[in-house]
């Protein structure tokens, strides 16, 4: 009874507390984001699993300037909805960077979370809270309001699975705290839902295309660059300058940059599309150089034989799969140039791995009508010497 | 005319004893009583000599005495998942096969008389399942895709299907093997009685595996065994009695129900025995109207085969209660529109005998990962021991899940043939286990491992005209070689074959990658397991896949090992997923499954395309084409199930 009453004092405080904040925001500001010193309010409606699976639910998100310049966003959100009145409420801030990116939860001073009857967090389980918050893949992501309240196992982290009938498993108790399973699923939705879009939108809108580029694309963290890189292309920005940015950074960065500048650049007209790949190829290690080839020839952009042509040139430094993958591209385009004959021939007799000079004799042995006299003597040659190999 | 002379060679075989082995199912065997009166010593009797008057013919001949004698390689006694799993790999690997099942449908507790979930290694600790791989997911992924509706009678036609296609393997339902003539310490045929044809069949054979749960053909040919739980002493078993006793868990009837979108009014049967749902154990909790409830258990404390039938008797009765109790006590009113559907006649066991091998796997080889030079396959569900008194005693937990797995565990070869019947060995249920590893050796896809591998070694033991012993003794690597090029997972041991020359290709890449090496698919290791990636992914589909050899060299067979995403189940379940299970559970044929490829091979600096799947439906994809010279092969992946991207886990190329 004593702790029924405690519940109930304490969510009428909770309810004063949200209501004089929120007629502050509606008197004072303007409808959708309302400023204040260095802070913003934006009102946005996010759907939370635990609230409704359908009807969104209307939030104001704090965006916050920090002194060093970096935003960080907050909620204040109920530390659990579990829908049988039987739970302790708190309020809970929940902090995530400019990326959208959950960063952390702060509990107002005197308040604690609460596991299943009563039992206060300990400092261990606010610890694992913190884990379970980060933990991207977690098994909640997956779960639904319903699935929580199927029986007391869920809390106790049972498992009852036989093997006759396969029945009912439930959450592996190592993805929530012990006790708090309503809590962990309320708070995992706050911190890797609906709402991480939003501030990224929020975000992208108020950049620039200088600030993208100078604090975003040249960020050392990869995330930034990537969301520079969809946000430029969003924005449309295909200027020489991005362009040549982008490229640096799909360089010098993890290939899932790579992979996003990619796309990127098939965004840009042929002549620019056609020279970035050409610049990507000539600096980027085997892995960007086969997904530089790749892409081209998937592309139905038009205008290709100054790339071909330029490649070919440079043959002679390709490996294995790079010739491979090449050739069998310009086999397809249908595209001939006796640069590419000529840097071919020469790899028959100069190249120090046979794979590769094998390569270059099915290729030219596919147009040998293209061949001088020379260069048919040459190929002649080559088949006579490695016919067993062939 | 043909199939006449067949019959009569067939009937022949009871006194000369030296027929061909038959190659056509035995549906085939539908007699001629004419002919087989020819053959057969007439039974006296009242009747006498003219007991039968055949009006078709006009004669009147002897009531037919029908026994026949057949000759195979491997007898296979029980067709459960481990007898289906063991009869198939021993035809497969070329031994003329038979497989003999009491009961009219295959699949054993899995058939749709039992309707026992195919379980495996669903769940480890990770939450997730490491799923068997070989013929069980064969079986499984074509169930996903044929029997989409999840009906047990379709599976049943489905796993039918699957065995009798099979040209080295014949198939006898109906069929009980109930003797054993021996030689010695050596079975020489199986006695056994064809319910429906009225008819005795001798099967010899060089090999018998007792896959039959039960075992009763192995126990008729003096194979050691034992019953009940070991104490805690004799394997040093943290989860064993302190005292030995005769407990064994026991089986269960299923039920399923139908919502009817109407009030469906139930009367229970006069034989219904009251279920006190109220004052029950919470674990024996109702939770659905659609599946049945595993604990209606019924065991026993000495002979569980003795009390069989009693035991049915009483466990109608109490599924009926169980049922009545839902329906008429009024605390399941949302169960007023469901009715039973589908109710078990066929008890599902869990356990009796367990035959002696040279080793006798026990708690601590599971629960500390021994070991085993000889290991052929793998387990993981946990140590899942029944309550004793099962639903006798209701206020009790139905189950103990004593512990769970991080990782699989080791399945060894010597536990799965005789100590003392030099040409017999096991699979399932009745292999040489302790009690307590039994509670989770027991899983049916664990089963299946255990009949694979012995089945592909009664092909040794033909082979090279050995036992089993001398199988696990000397030809150890080859049978592990073989298991796992026919795509069954063997912790911790590596494959090395050395007739594959993929691993001798100079030059292996994919067109793009996503995750892991191109090399990873000659490792030997051919799925993702404890954190170690094996696979090579690509970034998109079509994607191509491309191994590159100096000089040429000459195939006709390339296998590829594919992703079927191993950390799910696709057992086929009685209740709809709800969204967390599909997490862990799924429905549908996987959709990381490649489903359109083709193969090409390099031949004379030309591509020609040498095989192609436009349907595909199994992880281990066999190309078999004539032979080639070539200098490189490439796998063109074009489609999948679902998934943008595809995965390989395995690339083997053969000469022949």
């Amino acid at each position: 009874m004593l702790k029924f009453k405690k519940t109930i004092t304490k969510n009428i405080l909770i309810l004063v507390k949200r209501f004089t904040f929120l007629v502050f925001l509606m008197v004072v500001l303007p409808s959708n984001s309302y400023l204040s010193s260095s802070k913003i309010t934006h009102k946005v409606a996010i759907i939370h699993p635990a609230i409704d699976v359908h009807k969104p639910i209307e939030c104001f998100l704090v965006e916050e300037i920090l002194p060093n310049k970096t935003k960080q966003f907050y909620l204040d959100v109920d530390s659990v909805n579990c829908g049988e009145n039987i739970c302790e409420v708190i309020t809970v801030r929940m902090f995530w960077d400019e990326l959208g990116r959950y960063a952390k939860y702060e509990l107002e001073q005197g308040d604690e979370l609460e596991k299943k009857e009563g039992v206060p967090f300990t400092n261990k389980d606010y610890k694992k809270l913190e884990w379970v918050l980060n933990n991207k893949d977690s098994e909640l992501k997956l779960m639904f309001k319903n699935d929580l309240v199927v029986s007391n196992f869920v809390e106790q982290g049972n498992v009852n699975v036989d093997a006759v009938s396969g029945a009912t498993s439930t959450i592996t108790p190592n993805e929530i705290v012990e006790g708090a399973v309503w809590t962990c699923f309320t708070l995992w939705h706050w911190a890797n839902g609906e709402i991480i879009s939003k501030i990224r939108e929020i975000n992208r809108n108020q950049l620039t295309h200088q600030n993208l580029i100078e604090n975003y694309l040249h960020h050392q963290d990869d995330d930034y660059k990537n969301f520079a890189i969809e946000s430029l292309q969003t924005k449309q920005v295909f200027d020489t300058v991005a362009v040549l940015e982008i490229e640096k950074a799909m360089l010098t960065s993890s290939y899932p940059v790579f992979k996003t500048g990619l796309q990127y650049v098939e965004n840009l007209s042929e002549e620019k599309y056609y020279q970035s790949m050409l610049r990507l190829f000539n600096k980027g290690d085997n892995q960007r150089r086969i997904a530089c080839l790749n892409a081209v020839s998937k592309t139905s952009k038009k205008g290709n034989e100054f790339y071909y042509d330029q490649l070919s040139k440079a043959v002679q430094n390709f490996n294995y799969q790079e010739i491979e993958v090449f050739l069998t591209s310009v086999k397809l385009t249908k595209f001939t140039s006796p640069v590419l004959t000529e840097k071919l021939i020469i790899l028959l007799k100069e190249s120090d791995n046979f794979l590769i000079a094998r390569r270059a004799y099915w290729f030219l042995s596919d147009q040998e009508i293209l061949l001088t006299k020379k260069q048919k003597i040459k190929l002649q040659k080559f088949k006579k010497k490695y016919k067993n190999r062939l | 005319m043909k199939r006449r002379n067949f019959i009569k060679n067939v009937a022949g075989a009871t006194v000369a004893a030296s027929v061909l082995p038959i190659a056509t199912s035995c549906k085939s065997l539908d007699g001629v009583a004419q002919d087989i009166n020819k053959e057969n010593k007439a039974v006296s009797g009242n009747g006498g000599e003219e007991q039968w008057h055949q009006l078709g013919t006009g004669k009147k001949v002897p009531n037919p005495d029908r026994k026949k004698t057949v000759i195979y390689d491997v007898a296979v006694v029980g067709a459960g998942v481990a007898g289906i799993s063991a009869a198939v790999a021993a035809a497969r690997n070329g031994a003329k096969t038979v497989l003999i099942n009491d009961r009219p449908v295959l699949g054993g507790n899995a058939s749709s008389e039992i309707r026992v979930t195919l379980n495996g290694v669903n769940r480890l600790k990770s939450g997730k399942a490491e799923r068997e791989t070989g013929i069980v997911e064969e079986i499984m992924l074509e169930n996903r895709l044929y029997n989409p509706q999840q009906s047990y009678p379709v599976w049943d036609h489905i796993v039918y299907d699957y065995v009798v296609r099979e040209p080295n393997l014949t198939v006898m339902l109906n069929t009980q093997a109930i003797d054993a003539n021996m030689d010695g310490n050596k079975i020489v045929s199986a006695r056994c009685w064809q319910l429906t044809t009225e008819t005795e069949f001798t099967i010899k054979a060089a090999i018998f595996i007792d896959s039959s749960g039960d075992g009763l053909m192995a126990a008729k040919a003096g194979a050691l065994y034992r019953t009940g739980r070991e104490g805690k002493a004799e394997f040093n078993e943290k989860y064993a009695p302190d005292v030995a006793d005769g407990w064994q868990m026991g089986a269960s009837i299923l039920l399923q129900g139908k919502d009817h979108g109407k009030p469906m009014p139930y009367t229970p049967p006069t034989f219904v025995k009251k279920y006190d749902g109220d004052n029950a154990n919470h674990e024996r909790k109702i939770n659905n109207y659609l599946d049945g409830y595993w604990w209606v258990e019924l065991g026993s404390d000495h002979d569980i085969v003795d009390v069989q039938e009693e035991n049915r008797h009483d466990l109608m009765g109490y599924l009926h209660g169980v049922w009545d109790y839902i329906k008429n006590s009024g605390k399941f009113p949302d169960s007023e529109n469901y009715a039973l559907e589908w109710v078990g006649s066929l008890p599902g066991r869990r356990e009796s005998r367990r035959f002696i091998g040279d080793h006798i796997l026990s708690e601590k080889d599971l629960t500390e990962h021994k070991h085993f030079d000889d290991a052929i396959g793998f387990g993981g569900w946990s140590l899942d021991e029944h309550n004793p008194s099962g639903i006798l005693d209701i206020k009790e937990r139905p189950s103990f899940f004593h512990q769970r797995f991080k990782t699989v565990y080791q399945v060894p070869f010597s536990s799965l043939y005789s100590k003392n019947i030099s040409n017999l060995m096991f699979a399932g249920r009745n292999a040489s286990l302790t009690h307590i590893a039994l509670s989770s050796t027991r899983i049916q896809g664990t089963c299946a491992l255990m009949g694979q591998a012995v089945g592909t070694a009664a092909t040794i033991c033909v082979a090279k005209g050995i036992t089993p012993r001398e199988v696990r003794n000397k030809h150890i690597k080859q049978l592990q070689e073989m298991l796992m090029r026919d795509d069954v997972y063997i912790p911790k041991v590596v494959a090395n074959d050395p007739k594959d020359l993929a691993k001798k290709a100079s030059v292996i890449f994919g067109s793009s990658t996503k995750t892991g090496d191109a090399k990873n698919v000659i490792n030997g290791i051919s799925r993702d397991i404890d954190g170690q990636i094996n696979h090579w992914q690509s970034e998109s589909l079509p994607a191509v896949f491309q191994m590159e050899w100096e000089n040429p060299v000459t195939l006709s067979k390339v296998e590829v090992k594919c992703d079927t995403n191993l950390q799910k189940n696709i057992t086929m379940r009685k209740q709809p997923l709800n969204d967390w299970l599909k997490k862990t559970f799924i429905t549908t044929v996987p959709p990381e499954l490649i489903k359109v490829l083709d193969l090409e091979a390099r031949v004379n600096g030309k591509w020609i395309k040498v095989g192609e799947k436009t349907s595909n439906i199994a992880r281990l994809i066999k190309f078999d084409f004539d032979q080639v010279k070539t200098t490189a092969i490439r796998i063109h992946l074009k489609e999948t199930y679902g998934f943008k991207t595809a995965k390989l886990f395995e690339v083997r190329a053969y000469e022949s």
